[in-house]
């Protein structure tokens, strides 16, 4: 599905996340969170330590039910997506994921680890292949397609994480410090690749970082802290 | 099959082989196992199946003579011979006797058979003839290490090998010794000349005095007249009359029985170390990748998807022991000191226990892998 530029992708409201902490006390992760994303836009996620922005990713990832509040993706209460079966398929189906660390799996290829992502939904391998290459390639990384993680440098490997983040299309990506372990240049690349997936493929886009230089890329921040969103920004507009 | 699963192998080859090859090994004992009680039960067989009787007249009260020990007269033939419908009635005679064969004790199985009557017609000979003496010729089965030709010294007389049978054991796996009913009784009562002296001195009398014993006779009936000729020879009361069918169930149900019963423990014993063996390489190698999984979950594999990928692993590593096993058990059984016979039925047995174990086995890692959460990955 490719939803138009400027309509709501996900939406959370009043979306609370408490745990239960080692000394058995309540941890307020998420105190109330109301926020939309857009088709189309590319936002950065800013915020202390412990301020709560993996946990934020986690409810709208669908990871994490939330104690309170409400999220709707892609028009759908995640309420209603009742098993824990039914919410994989529906995450693998509209949701993209990209961590600090690739998370790629050792023994496949950097192709074939683009592909699995599309093998569980049911694309045949061959075929799977195929357009994992042609994704590997947008990201100006088929190069390195029948490769292992273990010899690709750390940006190769951050962008094959890109491409299985894309490979079934998502209308949302989420993406936790993806430019965390990679030096400026090729964290700068990353973070293009992003805004180009916003761009391109009309894909609301979250990116959490500390990384302040890559400011420009994003068309809205968001300042946390303590569970909250605290401020918000258009970096856009300032300029 | 899933390339996860099977590049998964790949990149550990050297667990893959080494649980394949334990897996293996145990498989060759299971069949090892299984092969040795059908060798044993073919080689129990084979004079029942062979020697061609409709009924075994044996001692009163006994199923002998294989199943329990039995001695008749040796004249019982002639009163069989004379009951309507016998087509024919052969003595029989086998006694376990150990004898130096070039310097080394080995155990005979020293069987009479009842010349002129029979020549031992009913063997398959590899080389020589049948018997054409009604002494001192023997036919000698390969397993005793006796040739064409040689000469063998049992008790007082000397024997000629005529002819040479192969694979024609007795239960016990002793190599069996075709002579006459004369001879076989002969070799049996053999006596040194000092245990001769002394029943002379005792008044025992000498050994042409005592009444001959044999252990059975060999019935074929008319068609038609099996049981008639066993209800009459039955009514006499000093013997007791077996079909074939009773002497298969007297070993089989009767002598074997403890043995079969302790194959089977050993077979599921096996089995059971199999899917140890099977239950810990899974476990590890699915510990392993518990962050992998929570990445396959994450981008939103089913479980059942995952469920496959270890289960094939399971069973890959059941097939390839399976494999090793039916070579290793085709080459090495055939210099075991008994007789192995593997029956497709067996092999399918060890093969459904194995896939048993290969499923039973990957339960725990399989188990382990479905409670690793999605959120993992972010921990
Ligand atoms: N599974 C959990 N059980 C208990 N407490 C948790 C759990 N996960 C997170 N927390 C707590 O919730 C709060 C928010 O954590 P979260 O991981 O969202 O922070 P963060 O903003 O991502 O921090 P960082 O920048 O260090 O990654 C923290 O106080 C953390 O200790
Ligand atoms: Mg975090």
């Amino acid at each position: 599905m490719t939803p138009q530029p400027g309509t709501p992708v996900l939406s959370l409201r009043d979306v609370g996340v408490r745990y239960r902490g080692g000394d058995g006390a309540m941890v307020e992760a998420l105190a109330g969170v109301t926020l939309d994303l857009m088709a189309g836009e590319m936002v950065g996620i800013f915020g202390p330590s412990g301020c709560g922005k993996t946990t934020l990713l986690m409810a709208a990832g669908l990871l994490e039910r939330p104690t309170s509040g409400a999220v709707q993706l892609a028009g759908i209460p995640a309420a209603a997506v009742a098993t824990e079966a039914a919410l994989r398929d529906f995450r693998r189906r509209h949701i993209g994921f990209v961590f600090q660390k690739p998370n790629l799996i050792p023994v496949l290829t950097a192709a074939e680890n683009v592909a699995l992502a599309m093998v569980i939904d049911g694309v045949p391998a061959a075929e799977a292949e195929r357009r994992a290459i042609a994704l590997l390639a947008a990201l100006e990384a088929a190069h390195r397609a029948g490769n292992r993680p273990a010899s690709l440098s750390g940006g190769e490997q951050q962008r094959v994480a890109v491409a299985r983040a894309l490979a079934n299309d998502p209308v949302l990506v989420l993406a936790d410090e993806p430019t965390a372990a990679l030096d400026s240049r090729r964290g700068r690349q990353v973070m293009e690749v992003l805004r180009s997936i916003a761009r391109e493929r009309h894909a609301a886009v979250a990116v959490v970082t500390h990384d302040p230089r890559s400011i420009d890329l994003f068309d809205r921040i968001l300042e946390m802290d303590d569970g909250r969103i605290v401020a918000e920004r258009r970096p856009g507009a300032q300029a | 099959m899933n390339y996860l699963a099977w590049r998964d192998i790949t990149a550990n080859l050297m667990r893959f082989f080494l649980a394949a090859a334990g897996v293996g090994f145990l498989l060759t004992g299971s069949m090892g196992m299984l092969g040795l009680y059908r060798g044993v039960l073919h080689d129990a067989l084979l004079t029942i199946e062979g020697i061609g009787a409709d009924l075994w007249v044996v001692q009163g009260g006994r199923a002998g003579p294989f199943a329990e020990a039995s001695v008749v007269s040796a004249t019982l033939d002639r009163r069989v011979e004379g009951v309507a419908g016998v087509t024919s009635a052969r003595r029989f005679v086998q006694n376990n006797l150990q004898f130096d064969i070039q310097g080394k004790p080995r155990r005979i199985a020293i069987t009479g058979l009842d010349f002129p009557k029979d020549q031992g017609a009913w063997l398959s000979l590899a080389e020589g003839r049948l018997l054409q003496s009604g002494r001192g010729e023997a036919i000698a089965d390969a397993s005793l290490g006796l040739s064409l030709g040689q000469d063998i010294r049992l008790g007082r007389d000397s024997y000629r090998v005529v002819g040479v049978t192969s694979g024609q054991v007795d239960m016990s796996g002793d190599g069996q010794l075709f002579v006459t009913i004369p001879d076989a009784m002969d070799i049996a009562d053999s006596r040194t000349p000092e245990t001769v002296l002394l029943e002379r001195a005792q008044g025992l009398g000498v050994s042409a005095d005592r009444p001959s014993r044999i252990a059975a006779v060999v019935v074929t009936t008319e068609a038609g007249m099996v049981e008639e000729v066993a209800r009459i020879i039955g009514a006499w009361g000093d013997v007791a009359v077996l079909s074939r069918e009773d002497q298969r169930s007297a070993l089989v149900d009767g002598r074997l029985w403890r043995l079969r019963m302790q194959i089977l423990f050993f077979t599921i014993l096996l089995l059971t170390v199999t899917g140890v063996v099977i239950a810990m390489t899974i476990y590890t190698s699915t510990l392993e990748k518990l962050h992998e999984i929570a990445m396959l979950k994450l981008i939103g594999a089913r479980d059942g998807f995952i469920l496959r990928m270890i289960l094939e692993q399971a069973v890959l590593i059941g097939l390839f022991a399976y494999g090793l096993a039916l070579l290793l058990s085709t080459l090495l059984f055939r210099f075991f000191p008994r007789n192995v016979v593997l029956l497709a039925e067996d092999l399918t047995l060890v093969f459904g226990g194995l896939l048993l174990a290969c499923v039973v086995g990957s339960w725990i890692g399989i188990e382990r892998a479905m409670r690793v959460r999605a959120k993992e990955v972010l921990a």
